[in-house]
């Protein structure tokens, strides 16, 4: 600890570790890099926050995680791999790392591991799965045995990839899965693994304090079990306050009728990729009844009708921001024209959310635009199809030239394409640009949507 | 009910004396739970990790502040947004002594708004450096050896930027 005499003048290592936990956390990524190579003491309070989550998406260098993780499993956990004849150089490190992880992805980390492997020259066919399993497997029972910050678990459960194989792990660290804040499962195929129902079975038994579920069924049906054993997991939450549901199925039906239970705290609500022919819009009633519901997401539906909306507008009065998405790449004209009628509803919010639909292309764009030009002002663009920064900033120019008009506006999304920045379509310099445009508007905030995290100067975005 | 026109006692480190209104004095959670636990009285409020200089600042930020709504510890839902006003930003305007003496004392009496702006105004003071240059700014020594500087370069070459 360190006591400075009273009448020094105070200097930033004077300062206590949670001030400089707060300073930093306003930094992104770049500039807690550079914070590591600073001092000693600094370094510890970055690499607090710069490995809670390694696992965000950055195709490159990943092998250094892996690298790191293998050098702080114990005797034990590195017997799991000494029979695969991976061996493992010791470095004297001056942090541990693992203990700092707050969101544990399974799938990243399984793929990691495999590209880490394959480049190593582990295997020569694909389908040698059992040396990724091992290696995944050591190093979360590392985490296990080392972290006490968990917060979030992701995990996916598939057929054909072996992310869950040791899923009973979880369930023998009792203190970690009940002090979970986060879940988020992702189901690809089904049948699904009789250890996966297993597990489920008894994460309604021991992870009751859940602020957030993720649920990620895309394009399956779920079997009548599985949904039984989830829709019993989200009843015997206390609190639950965030909710995502990806699923086309008819079970959709029943994940939003188990709202119910949670009706007194449910905050936000996203459901994705509902076929609202599968859906009824009675069972939409539960969603009106949730009080302090504040954010509401419907993205990529299709087939929404009148009633539909009807139940929900009910909704608006008391939503903070709605944001709202037909089905990409879709032909269906009806969910466009539902889409249109449905954004009328927008005018009692105080907030909305302005995305830029840039999936639907041909007349369909066209007749949006022209709603939206409507609503925001008669300088949309044409191309709402962000393709690099020229036109990056053209969109935003636009829609924020059009949002002056409109007094009530406070908030603004704006949807950046992941794949196009990725790519490098839209460079720093072109967000460096709309960042300096943004100083001149009126708006109380501005946020940014980059599904996956932001990097560079995207984090000056980000709030 | 008259809370408004209350007034409230405080003494700093050295023992000069403030006297302000209950409702600046209540920005601070430690001092609104003290005032609440001990009830009306006369007697001043000591602080002995607060000097003179440094609390007549905080009280010009609290009295700037007062009307603004109450933000709990414990509200994940909203995140400050990095835009700082001119009013906070003329205020930030003080050397680093100064600055760091503001966090403490905000940590200490538990004023979340001017903790959340003198951490932020520090932020920005590192943004964009690099890591001798953040040594220089803050007059901080390397007490890393070059072998140990390359083992955290390899070790966090993920966070490299692309």
């Amino acid at each position: 600890q360190k006591q400075c005499v009273l009448n020094k003048t105070k200097e930033l290592l004077d300062l206590p570790t949670e001030c400089i936990l707060k300073i930093f956390i306003g930094l992104n990524i770049k500039d807690l890099y550079s914070c590591l190579f600073s001092n000693k003491f600094l370094h510890t309070i970055a690499v607090h926050i710069l490995w809670k989550n390694p696992f965000i998406n950055n195709p490159k260098c990943q092998d250094s995680i892996i690298l790191v993780y293998l050098n702080e499993l114990n005797k034990e956990e590195q017997q799991i791999l000494l029979p695969l004849r991976i061996n493992f150089p010791f470095i004297k490190s001056h942090s541990k790392y693992a203990p700092c992880l707050e969101t544990l992805d399974l799938h990243s980390l399984h793929i990691i591991c495999l590209k880490w492997l394959a480049g190593a020259g582990y295997f020569c066919q694909c389908g040698e799965l059992r040396v990724v399993q091992a290696v995944v497997s050591a190093i979360v029972q590392m985490i296990m045995r080392t972290n006490k910050n968990l917060k979030t678990l992701n995990m996916m459960a598939a057929e054909d990839e072996p992310d869950c194989s040791d899923v009973s792990i979880f369930i023998s660290r009792k203190p970690f899965i009940s002090s979970l804040h986060s879940f988020h499962l992702s189901l690809v195929n089904t049948p699904t693994k009789k250890n996966v129902s297993q597990f489920l079975r008894k994460l309604s038994e021991l992870c009751l304090d859940l602020c957030e579920i993720i649920f990620d069924f895309a394009e399956i049906d779920i079997d009548k079990e599985i949904t039984m054993l989830l829709i019993r997991f989200i009843k015997v939450q206390k609190m639950l306050k965030h909710f995502t549901l990806k699923c086309h199925s008819v079970s959709a039906e029943k994940y939003i009728e188990a709202m119910d239970s949670q009706k007194e705290h449910l905050i936000s609500l996203t459901l994705d990729k509902i076929d609202f022919r599968k859906v009824s819009a009675d069972s939409l009633k539960m969603i009106s009844q949730c009080e302090k519901l504040k954010h509401l997401t419907i993205s990529a539906f299709r087939d929404i009708t009148d009633k539909h909306c009807y139940v929900l507008s009910s909704l608006l009065p008391k939503l903070e921001t709605l944001y709202i998405s037909a089905k990409d790449n879709t032909n269906d004209h009806r969910a466009v024209n539902d889409l249109l009628r449905y954004t009328n509803l927008l005018d009692g919010l105080a907030r909305i959310i302005t995305g830029l639909i840039r999936d639907i292309k041909g007349e369909e764009q066209e007749r949006i635009l022209e709603y939206l030009s409507k609503y925001l002002g008669p300088k949309l663009p044409n191309d709402v199809d962000v393709v690099n920064d020229k036109d990056f900033l053209n969109i935003s120019n636009t829609v924020i030239h059009c949002c002056h008009s409109i007094s009530e506006v406070e908030q603004i999304y704006l949807i950046l394409v992941k794949e196009s920045y990725v790519e490098g379509k839209i460079t720093n310099a072109g967000i460096e640009q709309f960042l300096n445009l943004r100083k001149h508007i009126r708006f109380s905030r501005i946020s940014g949507y980059f599904r996956n995290g932001f990097r560079g100067p995207l984090c000056k975005l980000q709030d | 009910m008259a809370t408004e026109l209350k007034k409230v006692k405080l003494t700093s480190s050295e023992g000069t004396e403030f006297i302000i209104d209950r409702k600046v004095a209540e920005k601070s959670v430690l001092l609104k739970n003290m005032l609440e636990d001990v009830g009306e009285s006369d007697m001043a409020i000591p602080l002995p990790n607060v000097t003179g200089p440094i609390l007549n600042k905080v009280i010009d930020y609290c009295t700037h502040h007062r009307d603004d709504p109450f933000v709990s510890q414990e509200d994940d839902s909203k995140k400050v947004s990095d835009d700082i006003d001119d009013w906070d930003a003329e205020f930030c305007k003080v050397d680093q002594g100064t600055l760091f003496e503001l966090i403490l004392s905000a940590n200490y009496l538990d004023i979340k708004p001017l903790l959340d702006l003198t951490c932020k105004t520090v932020a920005n003071m590192i943004k964009g450096k690099t890591p001798d240059e953040i040594r220089k700014t803050f007059n901080i020594t390397n007490d890393f050896t070059p072998e140990e500087e390359e083992h955290v370069r390899k070790e966090n070459e993920w966070c490299e930027e692309r």
